[in-house]
């Protein structure tokens, strides 16, 4: 008989501690009472939550809820859309985005995003990358220039699949490829936040599945908030989720919880498929 | 705001194939128990035979259930219902074998004298049967609040068990002949005292199907 | 419910008319597609028969002579590249930056105004324009000049530019320059490095559509290039054109010379051919 003890079994299951790890997370994006209006007609009402750090958040709600256009107003994306207003504060570290002054090429360059549909540059699969860094000025050597396109590929999980052909061109890549393209473009210039606005609902599964295992692999550099329609895909990535309804945040939870027991109702019928 | 959908008929077929089950396990426990009493061991085989078809229904609520979650993928309250069932399935499959075993020392003891009318271990077995059926009824009805009622009602059983013990025992020291009678007569106590244990569990997963709460091992 | 015969029978009275209203249509728009081919091969076949006769590397390379002796068009040639060459440099720059500003940053009236200007001057005759430039360069310098024409040729040029790099622009999904933008860069940035090269196949078209249609022109050059029997290379000077060589041989009384028209025209004919595989060649997707 030996005498040594038994090696003592672990009581906390493994992801016991990420859960920890989530629920101390520092808040990265505050949101206070938002409202934004296209025009006259008001989409987002009375938004506040907070985002935290190095988390995947999903939002999820039926079409038109406002889920992507609350996403658009974290890197003022909106900006761009005539005859719109935000009101309400948004603290992105502490500083209002949208107060007079701020720097939105700044503000762009620390949220980074990632569209619906992948949009390379019709430039060769190095420029995409490259496209941010250069300009931005983040890069003073032709070597470091390089090197960041290559780390941000290897980050995109894309670097294998292209780095013998980096100077072809970018639309000759397949959609999945496009797709990572476009998230190494956003991770080259190291934003802190990634907004991905349903990065996957174009893709096939496995490709759609590639993103997805990025995600979890992305989320301890960076703070992602995904837009989602499909609501297995927010179980599977997300950390926590917030459910839009009409332009309302109806609830901010997590995942799990919101999965299994939501506190709202309204939650509950959208999750279990109750009303279309 | 709500409309029909698919996956309602589909949980509405488990609901029905969950109660069937929990029926037929509660009459295999009851038919064991009359069997015993009454020293009727047709009644037993009868039991015995039964219990293929109870492990055949056990199968088809294992597939259904899986087939539900690999094709519907329900979610919040689906979710738990779908769990739940796949879980009390072999907890009310574990009571109907406990009912075989019954019968077949009922078997066994109905080839012997009668040790002594049994008085106790008939109440053990309509307490028991009488929570089965409470719970089932919880559990279909998702009422929590009478799922806890059931489940302290294990304690009844447990007094029960310790009580019937107490006689047998009593009665194998003072007279050695009877002890292979006495010890049979034990199991069909223990089986008994196992199926209130079952029924707790059933009843702790109605309690986390309706509220999303875990109560087992949280005393 | 599905019900298969319902795909194959066709007892069905609507059902068969519409087949044949289908088929009808169908055949319709093949005969029309089928015409325009066969003038567009007709016209070219007869130049070609025309004109070939008379072709020879004397031809290409000679400058005009008298009836009897010859000749070619060799001066005309390069007359007519400068003259392109000219325009294109005037014209390009101007048509361009006209479409992107009307695409980019054309909201409002002034841009309207410009809109309806640029539509309204392509479909101005082509003499107008040699008037036009006739009285505003070549009166005052007194000198009909190869700039002359090149100005007059670029004018033409310009709104035709304009509004198909403007459409083509338009034609840039907006993901693009959101792509762009979200990455931090300023507008203007967005519309040089990402939208301008996305759009160059088509803006290149549209350039080359200019460039076909200034090079047939004759009219506005007989008030400004005029003419010129010998090599030019003096933009302050006269220059000759393949449009007014074969316009001026061809109402000649001279057989040979119009043998020489018919040739020149073919010469002209292969010379935009040839511009435009080569623009097609040099703006293919590459990237």
């Amino acid at each position: 008989m030996s005498t040594t003890a038994p090696p003592t079994p672990v009581t906390q299951p493994r992801n016991e501690e990420q859960r920890q790890r989530e629920q101390n997370a520092p808040v990265k994006i505050s949101v206070r009472r938002l409202d934004f209006f296209y025009g006259r007609a008001q989409a987002l009402h009375n938004i506040t939550l907070d985002l935290s750090e190095r988390i995947v958040t999903a939002f999820i709600g039926p079409s038109g809820c406002g889920k992507s256009t609350f996403l658009r107003t974290l890197n003022r994306m909106n900006d761009t859309i005539p005859g719109t207003r935000a009101e309400g504060e948004i603290l992105l570290d502490a500083a209002d985005i949208y107060a007079p002054g701020t720097d939105v090429v700044a503000l762009r360059r620390k949220v980074g995003m990632v569209f619906q549909k992948s949009n390379p540059f019709p430039k060769s699969i190095f420029d995409n990358v490259a496209y941010g860094l250069r300009i931005n000025r983040l890069t003073s050597t032709k070597a470091e220039l390089q090197e960041r396109v290559q780390e941000a590929l290897e980050d995109a999980a894309l670097w294998t699949e292209v780095k013998d052909r980096l100077k072809s061109s970018a639309l000759g890549l397949s959609g999945g490829q496009q797709q990572r393209l476009c998230i190494a473009r956003a991770l080259a210039v190291r934003p802190d936040v990634l907004l991905m606005d349903e990065p996957a609902s174009a893709l096939d599964p496995i490709a759609t599945q590639k993103i997805e295992e990025l995600l979890f692999k992305l989320k301890r550099q960076y703070t992602i908030i995904i837009v989602t329609h499909n609501m297995q895909q927010a179980a599977r990535v997300s950390d926590r989720t917030a459910f839009f309804w009409l332009g309302k945040l109806i609830e901010f939870n997590a995942t799990e919880k919101m999965f299994t027991n939501p506190d709202e109702k309204l939650t509950e019928d959208y999750i279990t498929g109750r009303f279309g | 705001m709500e409309f029909h959908r698919h996956l309602d008929d589909e949980l509405d077929a488990l609901r029905h194939r969950v109660l069937l089950l929990g029926g037929e396990t509660e009459t295999a426990l009851q038919r064991a128990m009359f069997a015993l009493v009454e020293r009727d061991s047709n009644t037993a085989h009868e039991v015995l035979r039964g219990d293929d078809e109870i492990d055949q229904l056990e199968v088809e609520i294992d597939r259904l259930c899986i087939d539900v979650l690999a094709l519907r993928q329900p979610a919040a309250r689906d979710l738990r219902f779908v769990v739940s069932v796949a879980k009390i399935t072999p907890i009310l499959e574990r009571i109907a074998d406990h009912a075989c075993n019954i019968a077949r020392a009922a078997i066994d003891l109905n080839d012997e004298p009668q040790l002594k009318p049994l008085v106790d271990l008939p109440l053990m077995a309509q307490h028991a049967s009488g929570m089965l059926r409470s719970a089932l009824d919880a559990f279909t009805s998702a009422d929590a609040a009478q799922a806890r009622v059931i489940i302290a009602r294990d304690d009844e059983i447990d007094e029960l068990y310790d009580r019937v013990f107490h006689d047998l025992l009593r009665m194998m020291v003072a007279e050695p002949s009877t002890t292979t009678r006495a010890a049979r007569l034990l199991f069909v106590a223990k089986h008994l005292e196992r199926v209130a244990d079952y029924v707790t569990d059933i009843c702790e997963l109605t309690v986390y199907m309706t509220e999303a709460t875990f109560i087992k091992h949280s005393n | 419910m599905f019900k298969p015969e319902s795909m194959t029978t066709g007892n069905n009275k609507a059902d068969s008319a519409r087949r044949t209203v289908s088929v009808m249509m169908t055949t319709l728009t093949a005969a029309c597609a089928l015409f325009a081919v066969v003038i567009l091969l007709l016209i070219l076949g007869y130049i070609a028969a025309r004109g070939i006769g008379s072709l020879n590397l004397q031809f290409l390379t000679d400058i005009p002579r008298p009836v009897g002796e010859g000749g070619g068009i060799g001066n005309a040639i390069v007359g007519s590249l400068v003259l392109l060459v000219l325009s294109s440099v005037i014209g390009m720059p101007l048509g361009i930056a006209t479409g992107i500003y009307l695409a980019e940053f054309g909201v409002g009236r002034f841009a309207g105004v410009v809109r309806f200007m640029a539509d309204t001057l392509t479909g101005i005759p082509s003499i107008v324009v040699g008037v036009f430039v006739y009285t505003i360069i070549v009166l005052p310098f007194r000198q009909f000049s190869a700039f002359a024409g090149g100005v007059a040729l670029a004018l033409i040029m310009i709104p035709i530019v304009a509004r198909t790099t403007e459409e083509m622009i338009r034609l840039v999904p907006a993901s693009l320059r959101e792509g762009a933008l979200a990455l931090g860069a300023p507008q203007w940035r967005v519309t040089l490095g990402v939208v301008l090269p996305a759009a160059m196949s088509g803006i290149a078209t549209g350039a080359m559509l200019a460039v076909a249609r200034v090079s047939g022109e004759t009219a506005p050059l007989l008030f400004t290039a005029l003419n010129y029997n010998d090599f030019n290379y003096y933009l302050d000077q006269p220059i000759a054109s393949l449009t007014v060589q074969i316009y001026n041989y061809s109402i000649s009384p001279y057989d040979e010379w119009h043998a020489q028209a018919w040739a020149a025209t073919l010469v002209l004919m292969t010379l935009i051919l040839v511009i435009n595989i080569a623009v097609r060649f040099f703006t293919r997707k590459r990237v």
